[in-house]
């Protein structure tokens, strides 16, 4: 050997061994010391190296997470970065899933799983344990399906029991026209959230939120396609049926819904079935469903608020079926179409900024006074519309309390109702309020005095203002 | 001949392993630094500066959690602002007895990945300008105040664990901030009285979000102004703070979930404050342009306080409140009040969605109004007007509108409330309530 080769051996030996506390310590980050040598750093562990190899990709995430679980001392939480997992099995058995494996201890250490680019095929329920928050790359680059053989009613459950800190980011859920939900959250409370995830054809419900699942949220930045026209690929889109919704709430009080589009193929009942009381639903766009957002069918629905909400038939793409009421409030003076299968108590409740797109349809329609609010009456939207406390006696219900700045006139009092407001003008001494008008509404002229025509204050009496002051 | 080709692959020999020498050591003499990330360079390691690890970069550092962040901190130099401190490889069991920022170089900025598990702290931290903590988690990474001698310089009365930015005391330190963060974390007060979490100094892009604040009897979360005024600091135009749980059973009478004290911070939204009978209010609001939104109070003698707070420039005014739950799941009595609007008010204030638990929905001293309904769908006081407020409510309880398809029949509950019979005709179309000296009934208005 010569001298030249002596010493390049020499040299690739102590490079081999430069490198060697990255094998043998592989599940950590390597980072570099003082010493200018590699040594690892306990800031995540890297599911994707041999370590942990498997062929499911469930069972590989498992292996990490078990070495973390199985420390002499284990670690208050662990980040699991299976980011790495991209290009390796993305499978995962119809008994595997990150936290449970056939004959293995449950996972139970806290911690946060970071998923790769691509799809990962699941083959039974993630039930995600307490403390466990998963985060994809992006709601268009991490996506959850449905593999082979798949069993479970749901993609993703929060929880199997009470719990806290459960949270789902950034992901996409493909449901191929499955009859399943996408995520079911009954158990997980305070400090659980979905954020920024997509839920795509998922012909049961995309999020449902059940009543254990109180004090949880926000469900923020979701985009939920209940099926569609054009971009649901054939025959998986023919299953969706109208007990599909984007939402359900069911009996919970949550931290809101904040930013959501659902759209669907026309078939649906609705895009949010809200029967809970206290939820906030903010900034959401639906297309496709009978009804944006259907309050009170299956359970009591009280102190609510409702705030910039639109509705519309179909994109400029025909992406999407036809729309019909942005926001329908069930009760027992339904319309003849578009009728609620059950209707409970909804009052208190506080819509602010509803809009429908299609003049042929409705904004609002209110079950319990008959209102509905509708294009064709020129009123595409309303800026505020307040349901009240009901006035009762021993023999019923005879009205609500409620303010709107609705001017659906309608011909009352047969559908639609007319919605009484308070209008507010400057009409001076002489000249009286313009018929018609919503019978029970009142107009206070600014700059009338009550000794001249141009009266003060008038009420509107069977459709016509008459003067009261 | 054979001497010539031995002195030739020597020299070979020589070239190469110079070569591979400078190759090798290269990266440990001229660019590489303790704490860089290790990465491949094809079939070899090399160093990449896309993130400085704390653990790394501090090992041969002695002493506890802090003096080692600190002296990673402290390796950043010029050019490195923004730079992302990953401490989530550190142990924490040593404790921290300084403020690791102290070791930052002046201007420079960072965000710092804590690990999971308890780090017991003598000493608060102050996050300079531009710079964020973020956790692994409520109740993963938690931050404890010791109970032995915890100590804060740059409190000037309320102590706190954080502070976003650092206050003005004695004209020295302190000044406005911007984009101090704080995320994904728990403070454990160990029911001390002392504050969770201060801002007096941080404004635009500053926030805190999913954050616990447990065992805290001073302030969970202060928003406040700087003690030398409001030109060196004050936390309006921060927020939005977000998905905040608050929880102690230890509450004092001084003790808050969240006070918003004469500033104007964006909103507070998704809060859950939980503390005991002792305890008087949960949510100070005395700022104006206030959103306050997906709330529960459990615990406390008020819910929300709006104007309580004297002495400020800023009154609890144009604020705006949603989605207000009261509940008795952890204790058993409901606040006497949900909402209780105080007559340091100013008004125009916005109400909708509220849910008591029991006792008053809402107390309004302002105007001097009482609800006991157990959902209020909206409550809006705006500005005083001939001795009264302009004033809209769902509530029957106080003046309102109501409307129904047939005339109204027999007493009613507020005096001055309108009814609009929608199937009405001449006489029979608007109502009043009004007492008529006996009984309070509907009376036929036209």
């Amino acid at each position: 050997m010569t001298y030249g080769k002596v010493v390049l051996r020499r040299t690739l030996v102590a490079l081999h061994w430069l490198a060697l506390p990255l094998l043998v310590t592989a599940q950590y980050n390597a980072v570099y010391n003082s010493s200018g040598s590699p040594t690892p750093s306990a800031a995540f562990i890297d599911a994707s190296v041999s370590t942990f190899s498997s062929s499911d990709f469930c069972t590989q995430v498992y292996n990490a997470l078990s070495y973390a679980q199985t420390l002499t001392v284990p670690p208050a939480g662990v980040v699991i970065d299976a980011r790495g997992l991209a290009a390796f099995p993305n499978t995962c058995g119809t008994s595997s899933t990150p936290w449970s494996q056939t004959s293995k201890p449950a996972i139970t250490i806290p911690s946060t799983i970071l998923l790769p680019n691509g799809t990962i095929d699941i083959g039974t329920t993630w039930i995600i344990p307490p403390q466990t928050r998963i985060i994809g790359k992006g709601k268009t680059q991490t996506t959850i399906a449905a593999g082979s053989g798949f069993t479970g009613s749901a993609f993703l459950q929060m929880c199997s029991s009470t719990c806290t800190g459960v949270s789902i980011s950034d992901l996409f859920i493909s449901g191929a026209g499955a009859n399943v939900t996408g995520i079911i959250n009954q158990y997980a409370q305070e400090l659980s959230f979905v954020q920024n995830v997509t839920i795509n054809e998922v012909e049961g419900i995309g999020i449902d939120i059940e009543s254990g699942a109180t004090n949880s949220g926000p469900y923020a930045g979701l985009n939920i396609t209940a099926g569609g026209t054009s971009f649901c690929d054939p025959p998986s889109c023919t299953i969706v049926q109208p007990t599909t919704l984007c939402i359900l709430i069911n009996g919970a009080s949550t931290r809101g819904i904040h930013g959501l589009t659902c759209t669907a193929n026309g078939t649906p009942n609705a895009g949010i079935s809200l029967n809970g009381n206290n939820n906030s639903i903010e900034d959401v766009h639906v297309e496709g469903v009978i009804d944006g957002i259907r309050i009170g069918e299956k359970a009591a629905a009280a102190a609510n608020y409702l705030a910039n909400i639109n509705g519309g038939s179909g994109g400029s793409l025909g992406t999407s079926g036809v729309q019909h009421n942005v926001v329908h409030i069930c009760g027992s003076n339904p319309a003849s179409t578009y009728v609620c299968t059950a209707s409970f108590a909804v009052t208190d409740l506080t819509l602010l900024q509803i809009k429908t797109t299609d003049t042929g349809h409705t904004a609002l329609l209110d079950d319990i006074s008959g209102v509905e609010l509708d294009g064709t009456n020129s009123n595409t939207s309303v800026a505020f519309y307040i349901r009240g406390e009901a006035l009762s006696t021993t023999s019923g219900t005879y009205g609500y309390t409620q303010l709107t700045t609705a001017t659906a006139t309608g011909t009352g009092p047969t559908l639609p109702t007319p919605t009484p407001q308070w209008v507010q003008a400057s009409l001076g001494t002489s000249t009286t309020p313009s018929n018609p008008c919503a019978t029970g509404a009142i107009f206070s002229n600014i700059t009338g005095t009550t000794v001249s025509t141009g009266h003060v204050l008038w009420a509107c009496v069977n459709g016509s203002w008459t003067s009261v002051k | 001949m054979k001497h010539a080709r031995v002195s030739s692959q020597r020299r070979i020999g020589q070239v190469l392993a110079m070569l591979l020498a400078v190759l090798a050591v290269a990266p440990v003499l001229y660019a590489q630094s303790p704490g860089n990330n290790a990465v491949y360079n094809g079939s070899s390691i090399t160093w990449s500066k896309s993130f400085l690890d704390a653990y790394g970069a501090s090992l041969t550092t002695s002493g506890d959690f802090c003096a080692k962040l600190g002296a990673a901190l402290g390796t950043l130099g010029t050019g490195t602002a923004g730079t992302v401190v990953d401490a989530r490889g550190m142990s924490v069991t040593a404790g921290c007895a300084t403020d690791p920022f102290t070791h930052l170089t002046s201007g420079l900025s960072v965000r710092v990945l804590l690990p999971a598990g308890t780090l017991s702290m003598t000493h608060s931290w102050a996050i300079p300008d531009q710079s964020q903590i973020v956790g692994e988690g409520p109740a993963r990474t938690i931050l404890q105040a010791s109970t032995s001698g915890f100590t804060d310089p740059y409190a000037s009365s309320d102590t706190a664990i954080l502070h976003m930015g650092k206050p003005s005391i004695g004209g020295s330190g302190g000044g406005i901030v911007f984009e101090v963060r704080i995320e994904h974390l728990t403070l454990d007060g160990q029911g001390q009285s002392l504050d969770g979490i201060d801002n007096q100094n941080a404004e635009e892009l500053s926030y805190v979000d999913d954050v616990a604040i447990n065992n805290v009897d001073g302030n969970g979360l202060f928003l406040g102004v700087d003690p030398e005024g409001k030109s060196n600091g004050v936390a309006s135009h921060s927020g939005p703070y977000t998905n905040i749980t608050f929880q102690t059973s230890s509450a004092t009478s001084s003790t808050a979930c969240i006070n918003v004290q004469f500033s104007e911070p964006r909103a507070l939204y998704g809060v859950t404050c939980i503390g005991n009978a002792s305890s008087n209010g949960a949510i100070l609001v005395d700022g104006g342009s206030v959103a306050v939104e997906d709330v529960r109070i459990d615990g406390f003698q008020d819910g929300i306080r709006i104007g309580s707070q004297t002495g400020g420039s800023d009154s609890g005014q144009t604020d705006l409140f949603m989605n207000i739950t009261g509940t008795t799941t952890v204790n058993s009595t409901a606040t006497a009040n949900l909402i209780h609007i105080y007559s340091g008010s100013t008004g125009n204030i916005t109400i909708a969605g509220v849910t008591s638990a029991g006792n008053n929905s809402i107390l309004d001293s302002l105007t001097g109004a009482t609800l006991t309904d157990a959902h209020i769908g909206t409550y809006i006081v705006g500005q005083a007007v001939s001795g009264g407020y302009s004033r809209f409510t769902t509530s029957p309880a106080l003046p309102t509108w109501a409307v129904g398809s047939s005339a109204p029949s027999g007493t009613c509950t507020s005096n001055g409330s309108l009814f609009s019979n929608t199937g009405g005709g001449s006489g029979t179309t608007l109502y009043a309530c009004a007492n008529n000296g006996t009984s309070t009934t509907w009376t036929a208005v036209k």
